[in-house]
């Protein structure tokens, strides 16, 4: 039999492995989420969010990914998610304990696609973000855009935290983390030619800051919702 | 009262307010979650954002007077002009949350001080188009504001490529109504998709150009910003409206500077529209903490932009005037 203060603690770090798919950070280091065990084997998690209108697609995805990470905890037997104070509690909350896609939940609302594109898109946002202040670190350390455009990734020695952040963003992607492998490349994994590196780095700017944007700004309106919020250890 | 630069007075449209009745009497007894949801989430936004002394009880933020409206926009807030973006939410609000009609009373009370726009819906299709053609002819619009997230019954949203969208728009050119101003939100069909994209705006703002509509995207796109940002490098009819970036200033300067930054890069200081969005926040602080604040140098020098008085003038008001006719005092053109 487990341990009960062993087990809070594996579930609390199972759970700290899941995100919010649009700010790419973990729903604990938000304050988002907690996990308490309740009985042998059982365990709740609650999850809360900025705003009652959080979009549902989203808070569908973390109470799900929450769920699962849970389950897979050795010792878990039961996991409930309870989404909080939002309009599509509900449906959300049932849909993820029935094992139903975001689709069946929500039925005439959606048009069958699915929330894997969403996901995705949201993992290139991450990636993106990630990737801007590493290759002007480069830029600026005085390497010309061509040197970087030659660059493999054995060539960032040191990687530096910036760097295996980068390189475990463009692992999540599917895209190719061999030594040998173009350092800067698109989210499709196109290397990116030394002249159009700037204007894509221009790019990749507005996604950084929109990014941490949107997470100073629901990280705080959550604040502002809770107070201090209580996430259980 | 004028706000005054140096001994010069700035021209000041407040390009976004509304006249709300979000009170408790005003809920849908079948909808009360939704319409109390609306507003305390509005709530939040406002506690969060505003400065300490700014924040105002909760009853009075759900149903404030015309002595209020008046004071805080144009006796303390230093707006010239303020024009009204309905937002309408029946399904939650019975007598609606900000509709046409409310604003109405106050712009005809006032009518040298608002500017009164229209809304639609394009799930309303025809009888949609006949009452715009309706109020247009009484109120002569010159934009309206479109809220693509508003439920209506079983629907969660509307895209403005729909098919009975583009017969709005088509109408909207043919009356003269060129102001688009476009509001994404959290809910919007398919659910599974990302609501808050506006490639929609790109789409429409192409189709629409020679018409001559220019679309308004407030909160400059947010959460999207981005996606706004590159449209807005596209599209020349693509305007940025500053409602909810602005109140960072003063909560998160850092966030306002890079945003904004953003802004003046990609879409430029000519169209960008100071907006207060009252009574989510007042004109006043913004107004006073925007004249005062200066992008930081780092910011200035790696994005090699500026934020110059000139540029100022253009977005508290002098751009607004331009997409609505006003008439801005002699005193109030100059740069300074």
């Amino acid at each position: 039999m487990t341990e009960p203060a062993s087990l809070q603690e594996a579930v609390t770090a199972a759970l700290d492995t899941v995100t919010d798919p649009e700010l790419d950070r973990s729903l604990v280091e938000l304050g988002f989420a907690g996990a308490s065990v309740d009985g042998p084997g059982r365990v709740t998690v609650e999850l809360r969010l900025p705003t009652y209108w959080c979009a549902p697609n989203f808070a569908y995805l973390m109470v799900q990914d929450a769920h699962d990470a849970v389950a897979r905890v050795p010792g878990v037997e039961s996991v409930s998610v309870r989404l909080l104070d939002h309009f599509a509690a509900e449906e959300i909350s049932s849909g993820v304990a029935a094992g139903r896609s975001f689709d069946d939940a929500f039925d005439e609302l959606a048009d069958g696609g699915g929330l894997d594109a969403l996901r995705r898109l949201f993992h290139v946002k991450a990636f993106v973000a990630r990737q801007e202040p590493l290759v002007r670190r480069l830029l600026r350390a005085g390497r010309t855009p061509a040197e970087v455009a030659r660059m493999r990734i054995a060539d960032l020695e040191p990687a530096g935290v910036d760097g295996l952040e980068y390189l475990e963003k463009r692992r999540r992607l599917g895209l190719s983390i061999d030594p040998t492998a173009p350092l800067a490349v698109r989210p499709n994994g196109q290397p990116i030619a030394a002249e159009e590196l700037i204007p894509y780095l221009d790019r990749a700017r507005a996604t950084r800051v929109s990014v941490e944007a949107n997470t100073t700004f629901c990280s705080s309106m959550l604040a502002t919702r809770y107070g201090k919020v209580e996430v259980k250890e | 009262m004028a706000y005054k630069h140096n001994g010069e007075d700035i021209f000041v449209v407040d390009s976004h307010v509304h006249f709300w009745d979000a009170s408790p009497a005003n809920w849908r007894a079948d909808a009360r979650v939704y319409a109390e949801g609306w507003i305390s989430c509005f709530y939040d936004y406002h506690k969060n954002l505003s400065p300490p002394e700014w924040v105002w009880p909760l009853p009075k933020y759900q149903k404030y007077t015309e002595q209020d409206l008046m004071k805080d926009l144009f006796e303390d807030g230093y707006v010239d002009v303020a024009i009204f973006l309905p937002t309408y939410l029946k399904d939650w609000y019975t007598n609606g949350f900000n509709t046409i009609d409310q604003d109405a009373v106050m712009a005809e009370k006032y009518p040298d001080r608002f500017v009164l726009n229209g809304r639609w819906d394009a799930r309303d299709g025809e009888a949609g188009r006949k009452r715009l053609r309706e109020e247009h002819k009484r109120w002569g619009f010159k934009g309206v504001k479109l809220y693509t997230a508003e439920w209506k019954g079983a629907s969660k949203g509307w895209k403005l490529t729909d098919d009975e969208s583009r017969r709005f728009l088509d109408l909207c050119a043919e009356l003269g109504i060129v102001n688009i101003h476009v509001h994404k939100g959290p809910t919007i069909w398919p659910l599974n998709r990302d609501s808050f994209d506006v490639a929609d705006v790109d789409d429409v703002a192409t189709a629409y150009r020679d018409a001559g509509l220019r679309f308004i995207v407030e909160h400059c796109g947010l959460p999207r910003l981005e996606d706004f940002c590159w449209i807005g490098t596209q599209e020349p009819n693509v305007y940025g409206g500053l409602a909810v970036v602005m109140p960072f200033i003063h909560a998160r300067p850092r966030y306002f500077a890079e945003v904004l930054s953003e802004m003046l890069w990609w879409i430029g200081e000519d169209r960008l529209t100071f907006a207060s969005d009252y009574a989510l926040w007042s004109p006043k602080w913004l107004v006073e903490k925007f004249m005062a604040f200066e992008l930081p140098q780092d910011i200035k020098e790696q994005k090699g932009v500026d934020l110059t008085l000139e540029g100022k003038r253009k977005i508290l008001g002098l751009n607004a005037a331009k997409l609505y006719d006003l008439q801005v005092p002699a005193a109030k053109v100059a740069a300074g």
